[in-house]
C-alpha cells in the first residue's frame, strides 16, 4: 500500500533496464539452418593452362578451390517432384584465387553462406601438393575454428575437382569417407589421416604419407599413398597398393585384410587373412652405427583355399606349418620392397624417427637435422612370425591333428 | 595480454548482459519480496486497531472450541472417580489426545453422576448404531443397572453385554492398551467406574461417499481409493489404513467467516517436533475469510511465492499420504476438499509415484529414470532444438542438418518464433481440453493435435521437425506423475527457449545455471528443495538409494535422512536369519 514512491521509481527503472538489455540482444549471431550451405568436401588445384577457364582467372591466380555443398532434401515436396530432385544431391562450387580464405569469400559470392562445419574430407590435387607447401595450403583450416580437425586430408592422382565431381548418385565426399573407414578390411587403405594428425606432423617436419585417391571409370578407387616430404612440407613421391600394405607390416596396429599367397607360377593358393598384427620396432646403437629391427607378429586365418587339398588328417599340422612359411615369406617380400622404396626415396614414413627418439634420444639429437638421409642408410632387419589359428577346415576332416 | 580484445564492445556488452541478466533478475525478485513485506507491515499498522478487536474475537471463540473443553473436562473427570479418570486420561495420551477421540459420559448410578463413559474414534464408527442400540438401552433400564452396580459391579459389564446390549461383537478386555487398539479399528469401549476392565463393542461404520480412483493421479497398480470431500471420512480413510497410535490429528478451525475445520496430522514419534512446530506457526498466522480448498492453504504458508515450483506437495491419494507421514512428513486436511497437503517436498519427490514402491525395484528405476528424462525433454528440448537450428549447425550429424534445413525450407518464421507459435496452441489445446467434458476433450487434443499440426506443416508455416519437437515435449510433460509438478516444466520451459534464441546453447547453459541456483536456494519448511542432492553433507549419499533409482525395498532400511525423522529405522538392520 505505502511503498516509497521513490523506491518504486528506482526499481522500475532497473526493471526495465533489464527488459531493455535482454531485448537489444536480439538473436545474437543466430543463422537460420535453412540459409546456410553445408560443404562436406573441399578440393584444392594448382590452375594450369588446360583447366583455367573464363575470365576469373587472372596472372596472379594459381589455386583453384572446390566446395563440394549438399543440397538440402525437400522432404516436405509432394513424392512425385521429389523424384527428379533425387538425382542429385550435391553441387560443386569452385573458385579461382590467390588465398583459401580469399576464395572461399569469394564463393560466398556465389551461393549462400557455406557453414564449414560439416566439412568431412579435404583433397588436395597432385601439382599443387607438389607446388606449394602443404602448410599453407591448410593454414586457413588450422587456424579457422569453423573446420573440424577430424577431417581427413586425401591425395588426389590428378585434379581434385574431378574426384570431387566422379560420381551422380552418390555424394563423393561422403563415399571418399565412409571408403576410408573400411581400412580394418584391407591393408592397402591407409589409416585415417586427420586434420589434427598432419598439423603436428608437418610441426614436427617429419615426413608422412596420406592416402592418394583416383578415378577410373567414374569410380572413386583407394591407390597407394602420396608422400610429404618433412623438410619441404611438398608432394614428392607416391607408393603403390603394395607398398602400402608392406607398411602396414612395418607399423603393425592393424587389424583385418588379406594376404593372397601365390605360387611360382602366379596361381593363387590360398588367402590368409590377418586378424591381427603387431609390430615391435627397435633401435640399436653401437657407435655411431644405428640399426633397425622390426619384429613382426601376426595372428590370422585362412579364409580361402584353392590348393587342391587331399590332405590326409595326419598331415594338417604340417600343412599348416608350410602355410605360415608361405604366408612368412610373402610377408617378408612385401617389407622388403617397402623398406627398399622408403631408403630409395629417402622418406621415412613408417616412423623410425619416433622410435629413435624415444629409445636413443642422445643419438636423435646428433642425427635429426638430416634424418632422411641418414634413414636412407641404416641397415633394417626383421623377422616375422605368422600364426594360423583357425584354418576354417572342420568339414574337411583336417580339423584334428 | 590482448588489448585488440579489450577494446571490443561486444565482449564487453555480453560481459555486461551476462553478468546484468541474472543480477537484475534477483534484484527483481528481492523488489517484488519487499513489496509483499512492505504491504504486510503497513495493513498491519494501518488495522491495528481492527485487528486486535479481530484476535481478541478469535481468541475466545477459540477458547471454547477447543483448549476450554479440555479444561472443563478436566474439571469435571476431577469429580468422578479417579479410576474411570485415569483410563480415559491414558487412552487419550495414547492418542495423543486427537480431536476424533470422542468421550460420551452416562450416569448410571443415583449415588455418582458421570460414572460411565461411551470413548470411539469419530468417523470409524456408526454413532447410530451406538446411540440405538447401546445408549438408549442403557438409559431405559437405568434402574436395573444401578442395582446390578451398587451389589455385583464386577459383574455389571458382563450382564450389560449379556442382557442389555443388542450388539454382536463384544468382548471384556481388562488392559486398556488393548482398548487402544480396538478403539483404532472402529470399536467403542464401555467405561463404567468402580469397574476393572472395559467392554469393547465392534460397531464399525461404512463411509457415506466411497473414495473412488483419483483422476489426476491414477495407478495402474495400487490401492483404487481416493480422498473425499469430508475431513471426517477422510481421516477415517488415514485411520484405517494407518493403525498406528502415534498417528496424531491436531485440529485447527480456520477462516474468519467460513470457519473450516483442518488437521494436521503426524505420527507423533517420527516426525521431527521442529517441523511440525513450524508448520503449526505457519497455520496459525493464517487469517483470512474463507479457505474453499486446500491451494489457500498452500499459498499463504509456502516458502517463496516467487518460486515457480511448488513447495507442497498435493495428492488425494491416501497410500500417498501414509507413506509420506511414514517417511516424517506431515500432512495437512482441510474440509471440503480431497486434495491433502503434503510437506516438505523436494524436487526428487515431484517425480516419484507410490508405484515405483508397489512394482518390483527395477522396473521402478526403469520408469523413475524415465520420468527424470520426460522432465529434461519437456523443459529443454525445444530450446536445444531453436540453440541447434540457430546457432550451433555443426553440433547436427551432417546428414540430420542437410534433412532439417530441407524441412526448414520455406517456412517464414525464424525458429524461436515458429516454437513459441507451437508451444503456445499446444498449451491452449491441453487447457482447452481440460475444461471440456471427457469424451469431447479427446476428441479436441486429437482434433487440434492432428489437424493443425498436419496442416501447419503442409502450409509450410512450420517445419516437420518443430511438431515432432513440441509432440514429444507435450507427451513427456505428461509423463510427470502429478499435474502440479509439471506446473513448473511448462512454465520455464518458454524461459528456455527465449535464452536458447538469444544466446543458443550457451544461453541455455545460462539459464540452467540461475535455474539451479534458485532450486538449491529453495526451502520447503527448512529442507532444501534439492535433496538429497544438495547440500550433499546434510544426508550424505544414503538417499540416494531412492533417488535416481529405487533399490530393493530390503536396502532400504531406514527412512530418508533429509526429513530428519526421529525414528530413522523402517526395518530392522540386522534381521534374523530366515528359517
Amino acid at each position: 500500500m505505502a511503498v516509497r514512491p521513490s523506491l518504486i521509481c528506482k526499481w522500475k527503472l532497473l526493471f526495465s533496464l533489464l527488459i531493455v538489455i535482454s531485448l537489444i540482444t536480439g538473436c545474437w549471431d543466430s543463422q537460420k539452418i535453412e540459409d546456410l550451405t553445408f560443404a562436406v568436401g573441399v578440393g584444392f588445384d594448382l590452375v594450369t593452362e588446360e583447366n583455367s577457364d573464363q575470365s576469373v582467372a587472372t596472372a596472379s591466380s594459381k589455386l583453384k578451390v572446390t566446395y563440394q555443398n549438399l543440397i538440402p532434401t525437400q522432404t516436405m515436396s509432394s513424392s512425385s517432384s521429389s523424384a527428379s530432385t533425387a538425382s542429385e544431391s550435391y553441387h560443386n562450387i569452385t573458385a579461382i584465387g590467390d588465398s583459401v580464405h580469399e576464395l572461399t569469400r569469394r564463393v560466398s559470392i556465389l551461393t549462400k553462406p557455406i557453414s564449414g562445419e560439416h566439412v568431412k574430407v579435404i583433397v588436395i590435387g597432385r601439382k599443387l601438393a607438389e607446388k606449394i607447401e602443404l602448410e599453407t595450403l591448410l593454414n586457413l583450416f588450422f587456424r579457422d575454428e569453423e573446420f573440424r580437425e577430424s577431417c581427413l586430408i586425401f591425395i588426389a592422382r590428378e585434379e581434385a575437382a574431378r574426384i570431387l565431381s566422379s560420381s551422380k548418385i552418390d555424394i563423393p565426399s561422403l563415399l571418399i569417407k565412409s571408403i576410408s573407414d573400411n581400412q580394418y578390411r584391407s591393408t592397402k587403405i591407409l589409416p585415417t589421416f586427420t586434420l589434427q594428425k598432419a598439423i603436428s606432423k608437418l610441426q614436427s617436419n617429419s615426413s608422412f604419407i596420406l592416402q592418394t585417391v583416383d578415378v577410373q571409370e567414374g569410380n572413386i578407387i583407394f591407390s597407394g599413398g602420396g608422400i610429404i616430404d618433412g623438410k619441404t612440407h611438398r608432394l614428392t613421391n607416391f607408393f603403390s597398393p603394395n607398398e602400402v600394405q608392406g607398411l602396414a607390416w612395418i607399423t603393425g596396429h592393424k587389424e583385418g585384410g588379406l594376404l593372397t599367397i601365390r605360387n611360382q607360377r602366379k596361381e593363387t593358393l590360398f588367402i590368409y587373412e590377418i586378424a591381427r598384427i603387431k609390430s615391435n620396432m627397435v633401435a640399436r646403437v653401437q657407435g655411431e652405427q644405428i640399426s633397425f629391427h622390426i619384429r613382426v607378429r601376426s595372428t590370422g586365418r585362412i579364409s580361402e583355399d584353392w590348393r587342391n587339398l587331399k590332405t590326409d588328417p595326419k598331415h594338417t599340422k604340417q600343412l599348416v606349418h608350410q602355410s605360415e612359411a608361405q604366408v612368412t615369406a610373402e610377408v617378408k617380400t612385401y617389407l622388403q620392397n617397402t623398406i627398399n622404396t622408403m631408403q630409395r626415396y629417402k622418406e621415412d614414413v613408417a616412423n623410425f624417427d619416433t622410435t629413435l627418439r624415444i629409445q636413443h634420444p642422445h643419438i636423435w639429437h646428433k642425427v635429426k637435422g638430416d634424418w632422411n638421409r641418414v634413414f636412407s642408410t641404416i641397415p633394417i632387419t626383421y623377422d616375422v612370425r605368422i600364426q594360423i589359428e583357425d584354418y576354417g577346415l572342420e568339414n574337411m576332416g583336417l580339423s584334428q591333428d | 595480454m590482448n588489448i585488440t580484445r579489450m577494446m571490443e564492445w561486444d565482449i564487453w556488452g555480453g560481459a555486461i548482459i551476462v553478468f546484468a541478466g541474472p543480477y537484475g533478475m534477483y534484484l527483481l525478485m528481492q523488489w517484488l519480496k519487499q513489496l509483499k513485506r512492505q504491504s504486510a507491515l503497513s495493513y498491519n499498522q494501518a488495522a491495528n486497531l481492527h485487528n486486535n478487536q479481530h484476535q481478541t474475537l478469535e481468541c475466545s471463540t477459540d477458547d471454547t472450541a477447543s483448549i476450554h473443553t479440555d479444561t472443563s473436562d478436566e474439571r469435571h473427570l476431577l469429580s468422578i472417580s479417579s479410576l474411570l479418570h485415569q483410563k480415559i486420561d491414558y487412552i487419550g495420551n495414547q492418542l495423543g489426545h486427537s480431536s476424533d477421540l470422542t468421550v460420551r459420559y452416562l450416569t448410571l448410578s443415583d449415588h455418582s453422576a458421570r460414572n460411565s463413559a461411551i470413548l470411539f474414534i469419530n468417523g470409524l464408527v456408526d454413532e447410530k448404531m451406538i446411540s440405538d442400540f447401546i445408549i438408549s438401552p442403557v438409559m431405559q433400564n437405568r434402574d436395573s443397572i444401578s442395582s446390578i452396580l451398587s451389589q455385583q459391579p464386577e459383574q455389571l459389564l458382563s450382564t450389560l453385554h449379556e442382557s442389555y446390549i443388542p450388539i454382536c461383537k463384544g468382548e471384556m478386555c481388562p488392559s486398556a492398551e488393548y482398548v487402544v487398539s480396538k478403539l483404532l479399528s472402529g470399536s467403542v469401549a464401555l467405561l463404567v467406574d468402580g469397574v476393572t476392565e472395559t467392554l469393547v463393542m465392534d460397531v464399525k461404520s461404512s463411509n457415506g461417499r466411497n473414495g473412488e480412483e483419483p483422476i489426476s493421479e491414477p495407478l495402474v497398480r495400487g490401492p483404487r481409493i481416493g480422498f473425499v470431500e469430508s475431513i471426517e471420512d477422510n481421516i477415517s480413510i488415514l485411520r484405517i489404513r494407518a493403525v498406528d497410535r502415534n498417528l496424531t490429528i491436531q485440529p485447527y478451525e480456520l477462516g474468519a467467516r467460513n470457519t473450516t475445520k483442518a488437521a494436521l496430522v503426524f505420527i507423533r514419534d517420527l516426525a521431527n517436533a521442529e517441523l511440525v512446530a513450524e508448520v503449526d506457526r505457519r497455520i496459525q498466522t493464517i487469517d483470512i475469510d474463507d479457505l474453499p480448498e486446500s491451494g489457500y492453504l498452500e499459498q499463504l504458508i509456502e516458502d517463496d511465492f516467487l518460486s515457480p515450483f511448488p513447495q507442497m506437495q498435493n495428492t488425494e491419494r491416501p497410500d500417498r499420504v501414509i507413506a509420506a507421514l511414514l517417511e516424517g512428513r506431515i500432512a495437512i486436511l482441510l474440509d471440503g476438499t480431497p486434495f491433502v497437503l503434503l510437506a516438505p517436498v523436494t524436487f526428487s519427490m515431484l517425480l516419484q509415484s507410490p508405484e515405483d514402491y508397489y512394482e518390483r525395484w527395477l522396473p521402478s528405476t526403469l520408469i523413475r529414470m524415465l520420468r527424470y528424462l520426460a522432465a529434461f525433454i519437456a523443459m529443454f528440448v525445444p530450446a536445444i532444438y531453436i540453440s541447434f537450428v540457430s546457432f550451433h549447425h555443426g553440433m547436427i550429424p551432417t546428414k540430420l542438418a542437410v534433412s532439417m534445413a530441407g524441412t526448414r525450407e520455406g517456412v517464414p518464421f525464424p525458429p524461436i518464433v515458429e516454437a513459441l507459435m507451437m508451444e503456445i496452441s499446444i498449451e491452449i489445446l491441453r487447457e482447452a481440453g481440460l475444461r471440456l467434458p471427457k469424451p469431447v476433450g479427446q476428441t479436441v487434443g486429437l482434433v487440434g493435435g492432428l489437424v493443425i499440426g498436419q496442416a501447419a506443416v503442409e502450409a509450410r508455416i512450420v517445419s516437420p521437425i518443430m511438431v515432432i519437437v513440441v509432440a514429444l515435449t507435450a507427451i513427456t510433460s505428461f509423463a510427470i506423475p502429478q499435474y502440479g509438478a509439471g506446473m513448473p516444466i511448462r512454465i520455464l520451459r518458454f524461459v528456455a527457449m527465449f535464452c536458447a534464441a538469444t544466446f543458443g546453447l550457451y544461453g541455455v547453459l545460462l539459464f540452467f545455471i540461475m535455474l539451479y541456483t534458485h532450486i538449491v536456494r529453495l526451502h520447503s519448511f527448512g529442507i532444501p528443495y534439492d535433496s538429497p542432492t544438495a547440500p550433499p553433507q546434510a544426508a550424505g549419499f544414503k538417499d540416494w538409494k531412492d533417488f535416481m533409482i529405487r533399490v530393493p525395498l530390503f536396502l532400504l532400511k531406514r527412512r530418508p535422512r533429509m526429513n530428519h525423522p526421529q525414528d530413522s529405522v523402517r526395518q530392522d538392520p540386522n534381521p534374523k536369519p530366515k528359517g
